[in-house]
């Protein structure tokens, strides 16, 4: 009864996506029925997210020190506080360029790694499964890992570049080197999820729209970038507005090996705000540093729908 | 599969060989680790495979920690996590772009702003919800919490798949005489199956992995997971390094089983439809 | 019709039975009778170790059974404090000299004078030892075991090298190291990371150098100072001379570059006795101890040194009278040995018939160990704790040792180049601000 999967994508691949008409008469019950199914999403989301984030505006309007102590309502001198420490900036201005750099290493690992992962060889095959691996290390793991794995005394990867006489010093100790470090560990663990969701994507492109182009005489290059990439483009969209995201507010991988340091040369944002809270105890500030940073990802975010938004992404 | 852009010979294989080296170097290294004693494991000169293979890790892995505990909880939250997440976001992603409830783009707003909300932030708040509902300390309130943060992703995943299924079908299953319930549950989902594959694997690693909020809101050891368990041995004052070794091949090793089996669906489940 | 209803229900059933089918709750039902203890000795032995001690404990059938429940570092901060808005604060708490003063600060525990003076009459405590939960003639917790810094030296390195004896000043120290730095080997390994380690390192060296305490007489911070600033030099050099990743070290970094012989000495606690002939492969006596240099001029012997008490914050008359019963019994020389042993050599005994007692003493590492261990309860006498020098007792000391304000002075001159006496005005101020309004 179903048509082969390919066939299907590439029927609907093309043409928009249907509106309503015709998608089941949007009758009573089908009204209803819609609410009722998006009900439970909404109410966990509720439940999980919304409660707490009214509680922590209400905390950043405050001058709460220890978590949930008595504290006095201060209008926005809070945020004032904030706005004019100099860690606040710096720390924003360091999760800028671990948000950059970590979208370069891991896009460019992904890319490669979903071109390859189409290949039909047997690395490729075999790739298919063990790939994931770093995604599939608990973060705990990674840290630990990469610190054994990187040092100067006993670290296998220090002896492998000792032993063609290149000194890789102390990558987690080295000042502001320290933040590649983290980026490339970081970059490590997830580039995996973004190569099979890319892999996935490219996998869609029907191949008689290549052969055409082929045949038109275009080479792989001209073919990649006029008639996949398009094509590619609402997942990459998805992917790089959502990926972001999840790459800014990264903490552990960062917290479990530098803790922020040496110096504060890793101190992102939200590195910024768990010592905010959690090590000097200054929860209200920690609050308003948060509310902060989402309106500053909320407009970045408007930003990039406006301008990168494929055309028919609804 | 033809390939839609081939990296030409010599790139293709300096790529192959890369990519091989990050990512089973560290793993082989950590696995074979994990045979050697503590101190074939730090002396100066490493060696490739352990020149005293000893199981003496793993021994005192299962014997003086919970290990065995500790994966019979993970797996009862990961499972449970990845069921409610299939529910709601299947729920949820048919209710919006199927049925077309409006608001879904609101909702989408919405989810992205979920994930714009630094997670710190929401430690102590929601500790405080849950113990209000009595859910510290029990498997239902980290299940909560996980698919609080794997349905939003997992419903967007799900948009594309929806689309791949035809309007044709639903309303030849309209004309047969059955209703919005049956069309929905005879004739769409079963055509996802690629899309459920792909919301079960991410939902069960997500919670597989997760550690900030299980080790917030789990309080009694007979409850605790296998990353608050690897943690455990990155002790304080002091690391037994066979010990790491062997908990983390521990860790991994289940979900390189389930990779080894459902993989295929995962990565196949993802070239059906994470499209649009 | 009835189809739609009939999906609602099922929609919303499978979605409850989903979250609560799962609701493999914990406890429940014998919380009446039953005191809960948290403690973050999360390592599998010390894990194991406390049980065993808890299960022979309610085995004797006391009036209040105990539960122990095993936290983490990491999260008890957050964990207790939500836990004390919740009314759900377990009875007994283990904890440190500063992380006391946070959960008193929340609103939490009691004098436990009685109990100490028990303890007092019947074992005799270490002055040390309650010191840190003193404030105002009134004590905070039960002081259950202590630990203290030493060197710690490969003899076997100092031997090759021609040194026959252990520094026993700063110059000696320096000129040691710089001697014994050959090769792949580093002369000593101290963290510099920004944690804990490194904070109690660096402030061994400052008692060591006569600036233990870093707070005046009215409780501002004080710590601008020359002795300060002599400690943070030699600290400055120290890392020079580690290992060229020490600035990310923590704990277990250089007890591995000791045991590997990468590095020849090392400054920390008792830890270093248990594992080192199985990691080094090499015997015990390879393994020298000595306590930690002393500046040239202005130098006191001694060592940064705290006890882990228990603090007891049930609000219920009957079960803190349970929780001292326990606690009691613990330190009770018939039991104490084994509640030290859950880590042979780190913890140390706080009471003086603990010291003595056969119990601990047979313990294999303690025995084999035995100079050792006793030039580690040596050095307890002279022991201090920032923020509870002089029996001053600073409340907002958490502020200060969360943030980790001597790490990150360390890590200013080694990796901002700030000479010592930059850094020293620096943590000043950190430190004025972290506890400021």
């Amino acid at each position: 009864m179903t048509a082969p999967v390919s066939t299907r994508s590439a029927r609907t691949v093309n043409s928009r996506p249907r509106r309503s008409a015709g998608v089941g008469r949007t009758t009573t019950s089908t009204k209803v029925l819609g609410y009722v199914l998006v009900a439970p999403i909404v109410a966990i989301m509720a439940f999980v997210i919304a409660f707490p984030l009214v509680n922590a505006v209400i905390t950043s309007l405050q001058d709460q020190r220890v978590i949930g102590s008595p504290a006095d309502f201060v209008g926005l001198d809070t945020y004032l506080k904030v706005l004019g420490d100099d860690k606040f900036w710096s720390a924003l201005g360091r999760s800028g360029i671990w948000l950059i750099v970590n979208m370069i290493v891991q896009t460019i690992l992904a890319f490669a790694t979903a071109l390859l992962l189409q290949r039909s060889g047997w690395w490729s095959k075999s790739a298919r499964t063990w790939i994931v691996l770093p995604w599939v290390v608990p973060t705990v793991a990674v840290a630990v890992i990469w610190q054994w794995l990187l040092n100067s005394n006993y670290g296998i990867i220090h002896k492998m570049f000792a032993a063609v006489g290149i000194d890789i010093g102390a990558p987690f100790a080295d000042g502001p080197l320290t933040l590649i470090t983290v980026i490339l560990v970081n970059s490590w663990h997830w580039f995996p999820l973004s190569a099979v969701v890319i892999y996935g994507a490219l996998a869609t492109v029907p191949h008689e729209v290549i052969e055409a182009a082929k045949m038109d005489g275009a080479n792989a290059w001209r073919t990649f970038w006029s008639v996949t990439f398009p094509l590619l483009q609402p997942v990459l969209f998805a992917l790089g507005l959502v990926g972001s995201l999840w790459s800014f507010n990264v903490l552990d991988t960062i917290y479990l090996t530098t803790k922020g340091g040496p110096a504060g040369a890793t101190t992102t944002m939200p590195v910024y705000i768990y010592d905010t809270a959690f090590s000097a105890f200054r929860s209200s500030e920690a609050a308003a540093a948060s509310v902060l940073t989402v309106i500053v990802l909320a407009i970045a975010g408007v930003l990039f729908v406006r301008f990168a938004r494929p055309k028919d992404f609804a | 599969m033809r390939p839609t852009l081939r990296l030409g010979r010599i790139p293709a294989a300096i790529s192959m060989i890369v990519l091989t080296v990050i990512v089973i170097g560290p793993i082989y290294w950590v696995v074979s680790s994990a045979f050697k004693t503590r101190q074939e494991i730090l002396q100066a000169t490493p060696t490739w495979w352990p020149q005293n293979f000893t199981l003496s890790n793993f021994e005192q892995l299962f014997m003086t920690t919970d290990y065995a505990l500790y994966l019979r909880n993970s797996v009862i939250v990961a499972v449970a996590t990845t069921i409610v997440t299939l529910i709601v976001s299947l729920a949820a992603a048919y209710g919006l772009y199927r049925l077309r409830v409006p608001g879904s783009g609101k909702i989408a707003g919405i989810v992205l702003l979920s994930y714009m909300i630094p997670g710190t932030l929401l430690i102590v708040p929601l500790y405080k919800t849950l113990a209000g509902a009595g859910l510290i300390d029990t498997y239902a309130g980290l299940v909560l919490v996980n698919v609080a943060f794997t349905a939003p992703f997992c419903t967007w995943l799900l948009r594309g798949f929806i689309f791949s299924v035809p309007a044709e079908l639903d309303e030849a299953a309209a004309i047969d005489g059955a209703g919005p319930v049956r069309t929905m549950v005879q004739v769409v989902l079963p055509l996802m199956a690629p899309g459920v594959a792909t919301v079960a694997v991410y939902s069960f690693v997500y919670s597989w992995t997760e550690f900030v909020f299980a080790s917030q809101f789990i309080v009694s050891d007979t409850l605790k997971t296998l990353p608050i368990g690897l943690s455990a041995l990155v002790g304080q004052y002091t690391v037994n390094w066979g010990l790491v070794m062997a908990g983390t091949v521990s860790t991994l090793l289940p979900t390189v089983i389930l990779f080894v089996f459902v993989g295929k669906y995962f990565v196949g489940g993802l070239i059906a439809g994470a499209t649009k | 019709m009835r189809s739609k209803a009939l999906a609602a229900i099922a929609l919303a059933a499978a979605t409850a039975l989903g979250l609560s089918a799962c609701g493999g709750s914990s406890s429940g039902n014998t919380a009446d009778k039953e005191i809960v203890l948290w403690h973050m000795e999360n390592t599998p032995s010390r894990e194991k170790a406390f049980q065993k001690l808890a299960d022979e404990y309610n085995e004797t059938n006391p009036e209040y059974k105990v539960k122990i429940q095993v936290q983490d570092w990491g999260q008890v901060y957050t964990k207790i404090a939500a836990a004390a808005q919740s009314g759900k604060q377990p009875d007994i708490l283990f904890a440190i000299p500063d992380f006391a003063t946070y959960v008193r600060g929340l609103g939490l525990g009691q004098p436990v004078n009685d109990i100490v003076d028990d303890v007092k009459k019947n074992d005799g405590l270490i002055k040390a030892a309650t010191a840190p939960y003193t404030d105002g003639g009134d004590v905070w917790a039960v002081p259950l075991y202590g630990m203290v810094q030493m060197l710690w030296y490969r003899a076997d390195l100092f031997k090759a090298a021609g040194i026959d004896a252990a520094p026993s000043t700063w110059s000696e120290l320096l000129a040691d190291a710089k001697k014994l730095s050959a090769g792949s080997t580093t002369g000593i390994a101290v963290p510099s990371g920004k944690n804990l380690a490194t904070d109690q390192v660096l402030y061994s060296f400052m008692v060591t150098g006569g600036a233990a305490n870093m707070f005046s007489k009215d409780g501002k911070v004080a710590i601008d100072n020359d002795k300060t600033v002599g400690a943070f030099d030699l600290y400055k050099q120290l890392v020079a001379l580690s290992p060229k990743d020490a600035g990310n070290y923590s704990w277990p970094e250089p007890q591995a570059a000791l045991n590997s012989g990468a590095t020849a000495m090392a400054v920390e606690k008792g830890q270093y006795l248990a594992p080192f002939e199985s990691e080094s492969g090499r015997p015990a006596s390879d393994l020298g101890c000595a306590p930690i240099p002393v500046a040239d001029d202005g130098g006191k012997t001694g060592s940064i040194y705290y006890s882990n008490g228990g603090m007891i914050l049930s609000k219920d008359k009957a079960k803190q009278q349970g929780a001292g019963k326990f606690l009691e019994w613990v330190l009770d020389p018939k039991h104490y040995g084994d509640f030290l042993n859950a880590e042979p050599g780190l913890f140390l005994p706080v009471t003086e018939n603990g010291a003595t007692e056969s119990n601990w003493r047979d313990n294999p590492v303690i025995s084999t160990y035995k100079n050792c261990v006793d030039a580690m309860l040596k050095q307890s006498e002279t022991g201090e704790l920032f923020g509870f020098v002089d029996g001053q007792y600073i409340s907002s000391i958490g502020e200060i040792s969360g943030q980790n304000i001597l790490a990150q002075a360390v890590q200013q001159m080694t990796v901002n180049g700030m000479s010592a006496k930059e850094a020293v005005a620096w943590a000043q101020k950190q430190m004025q601000d972290a506890i400021a309004k």
